[in-house]
């Protein structure tokens, strides 16, 4: 509950930055509604929300049961940051290692790093980022003609 | 009925079933894979009809856009990511039912539901294009608006757990579509003087983005290197008995016509597009069911809304384009192109003038549905050998395709970031207890709904008229009992598990 209100709160601020941000909007007088109209009314209506959704959470905080935490399977976080760190920097290597190097990398990297991590299974890795890489641009770039990045490398 | 069964012969050569059946595995895997758009599946397919004969063409890409309206069911049902638009709700019902051990029935209740309920939108097709098509084009800026409130008034039955975090989601979804040029003037705002966000941010890299990653994230949470993607049983079989499933969906009448005529009147209705179809049709389903808190679970109802509705679509949207040449999307606008490069123009005329290929076209229509069918039962048996390879196998490479599929939506790596922004913010907003279908919803509907707000408005500033022109105050009184039925079956829901829990209180 306590993680509703900082939300909450966050979403405040980040309706109020907005609604600031919107009026920098040039407005044209010939048109009834400028620019800013719009995405002040939604932001207005968010922010609403974020009142309600404060209050929610403040009632049942005060309510609260201390009703014993379900017995369930622990998330594994630590799997899930070093998937998103590997593919943020796969995004990241797109514009400076081109699209074959960049891709490679990463199918290597996060098929390593999420699966079994044995030796053993290496050379099926390295086949499947080889296989990957190839196959997306024999696909896009040659049938396809889309013009994968390209960078450094290639 | 002659010209139809003419034409039907004319399709049946074998060079043109070949074609359609060529069509219709390019729109099959276009939509299977998440990141490959029907849109570019059909662009790819428009050179090679050049050559043929204009029946012969205008079938092929017809069998496109069949099967790639459907295409996607199988990812949304097998891998919880939506291939297209089209099947966003499929994913609500289809994943939860293959992850309970039934993909096979999961996968063609989707199938079959897609064919009958795409079939059925051929009829109005053929009896009535004009007129329905009128009626349409009849539509003002207040229709319009009030018909995308009446839309996104799903929001409030597409909320979870929690009903203000369903709203939450779904009016972010709106704010996101403010971010980029003005509709009206285009004024940038909120783009911070970031040339790409002139544009605003592109749907397709927030679709895959927010259901794409964020699944794939949330699938690594729970498996350890090695075990296979959350999604569907490695031993599963997608064997099923297809009378059994053809039997359910046609002991589901109401519901089968309903998303039907749903599907089929948003298709009619120039650039609203498919993916309101699909989610409204769920939404009804959902909204008339005597049991709603067991949609998201696994349930056919909702399943067989999703798919019907998204095939009738298509009806609806070729109705509009045939009669009008107005195209209902993108993908319409591309077989626009293609009937009048083989010389064509379409138009109220078009029917009476144009005989043999207007008929042909329904024909076609027609015939795509059950080769539709066949493909999809050729290619299952493929797409369960993919999705049960394990995950540190999979997760990379349906990551390379949504990548590569983001960037190649107009060749720019911000495409790629969009995709891992609202990734990371999927992730984030489910483990937060926000849901996620609300704000798709909200990116869907918010340009369409500031657009024709500003529209009428500047046409005549009486608000009033929202409420006194008949269609436009129907819709906004249907938006209303909408959202207001929804909360009180959110309410009943409540109470009743409130009571159950009492009970068993009692009884222990």
């Amino acid at each position: 509950m306590r993680r509703d209100i900082g939300l909450g709160l966050g979403l405040l601020v980040f309706c109020g930055f907005m609604y600031w941000q919107a009026g920098l909007a040039p407005a044209n007088p010939f048109v009834p509604y400028g620019p800013a109209f719009y995405p002040r009314v939604i932001l207005l209506v968010l922010a609403g929300l974020a009142v309600w959704m404060i209050w929610e959470a403040w009632a049942q905080k005060r309510k609260a049961a201390a009703a014993a935490p379900g017995v369930s399977q622990v998330p594994d976080y630590r799997r899930v940051m070093l998937g998103f760190a590997i593919f943020l920097g796969y995004v990241g290597a797109l514009s400076i290692l081109g699209f074959l190097a960049a891709t490679f990398l990463f199918v290597l990297s996060l098929s390593w790093a999420i699966g079994p991590r044995r030796m053993a299974e290496l050379p099926k890795l390295v086949a499947l980022a080889v296989g990957t890489t190839a196959g997306t641009f024999l696909l896009f770039e040659k049938y396809l003609h889309v013009f994968l990045p390209r960078g450094w490398l290639f | 009925m002659e010209h139809l069964l003419t034409a039907l012969q004319a399709l049946l050569q074998p060079g043109t079933l070949f074609a359609m059946t060529a069509g219709t595995v390019a729109g099959v895997v276009g939509g299977a894979i998440p990141g490959i758009t029907v849109t570019m599946a059909i662009i790819l397919t428009l050179p090679f009809t050049f050559g043929m004969p204009p029946l012969q063409g205008l079938a092929t890409m017809i069998a496109v856009f069949v099967g790639g309206s459907s295409g996607g069911l199988i990812s949304a049902c097998l891998i919880g990511i939506p291939g297209t638009p089209t099947t966003i709700a499929t994913t609500f019902d289809g994943f939860p039912m293959s992850r309970k051990g039934e993909p096979g029935r999961a996968v063609w209740l989707g199938i079959w539901a897609a064919c009958i309920g795409g079939a059925l939108s051929g009829i109005p097709l053929v009896i009535g294009a004009t007129q329905l098509a009128l009626l349409a084009v009849n539509f003002g800026p207040w229709e319009y608006f009030s018909l995308f409130i009446l839309t996104l008034s799903i929001v409030a039955s597409l909320a979870e757990q929690s009903f203000v975090k369903g709203l939450i989601a779904g009016t972010f979804g709106l704010f996101v579509t403010c971010v980029g040029s003005d509709p009206m003037m285009a004024v940038p705002r909120l783009t911070f003087g970031w040339e790409f966000l002139r544009t605003g941010f592109p749907f397709l890299p927030i679709l895959i983005g927010l259901f794409g990653l964020s699944q794939i994230m949330r699938d690594l949470e729970k498996t350890r290197g090695g075990q296979a993607a959350g999604g569907v049983d490695a031993n599963a079989s997608l064997t099923v008995s297809h009378l059994a499933i053809i039997r359910e969906i046609f002991a589901q009448p109401v519901n089968l016509i309903r998303s039907t005529l749903i599907g089929l009147w948003i298709g009619i209705l120039p650039a609203v597009g498919g993916s309101a179809a699909n989610i409204l049709a769920y939404d009804q389903a959902k909204k008339a069911s005597k049991y709603p808190e067991r949609f998201g679970t696994g349930i056919s109802d909702g399943i067989i809304a999703s798919e019907s509705a998204a095939n009738a679509n298509c009806g609806g949207s070729l109705i509009t384009m045939m009669a009008f040449g107005i195209p209902g999307d993108a993908v319409t606008a591309v077989m626009l192109g293609a009937l009048i490069i083989h010389g064509i123009q379409p138009g109220p005329l078009f029917v009476t003038t144009n005989a043999p290929i207007a008929y042909g076209m329904f024909a076609a229509y027609f015939l795509a549905h059950p080769l539709m069918v066949l493909v999809e039962w050729a290619m299952l048996r493929y797409a369960l050998r993919v999705v049960t390879l394990p995950l540190h196998i999979l997760a990379p490479v349906i990551l390379v395709l949504c990548v590569v599929g983001a960037f190649a939506l107009n060749n720019i790596v911000e495409n790629v970031w969009t995709f891992a922004l609202f990734g990371v913010l999927g992730y984030l907003m489910v483990k937060t207890g926000f849901p996620l279908a609300p704000m798709i919803l909200g990116v869907v509907l918010g340009d369409q709904i500031e657009t024709n707000y500003i529209r009428a408005m500047m046409t005549d500033g009486d608000w009033l008229l929202f409420f006194t022109r008949p269609a436009s105050g129907v819709m906004l009184a249907l938006g209303a009992l909408s959202f207001g039925y929804a909360l009180w079956q959110r309410r009943r829901a409540a109470q009743r598990a409130a009571a159950a829990e009492a009970e068993g209180e009692v009884e222990f």
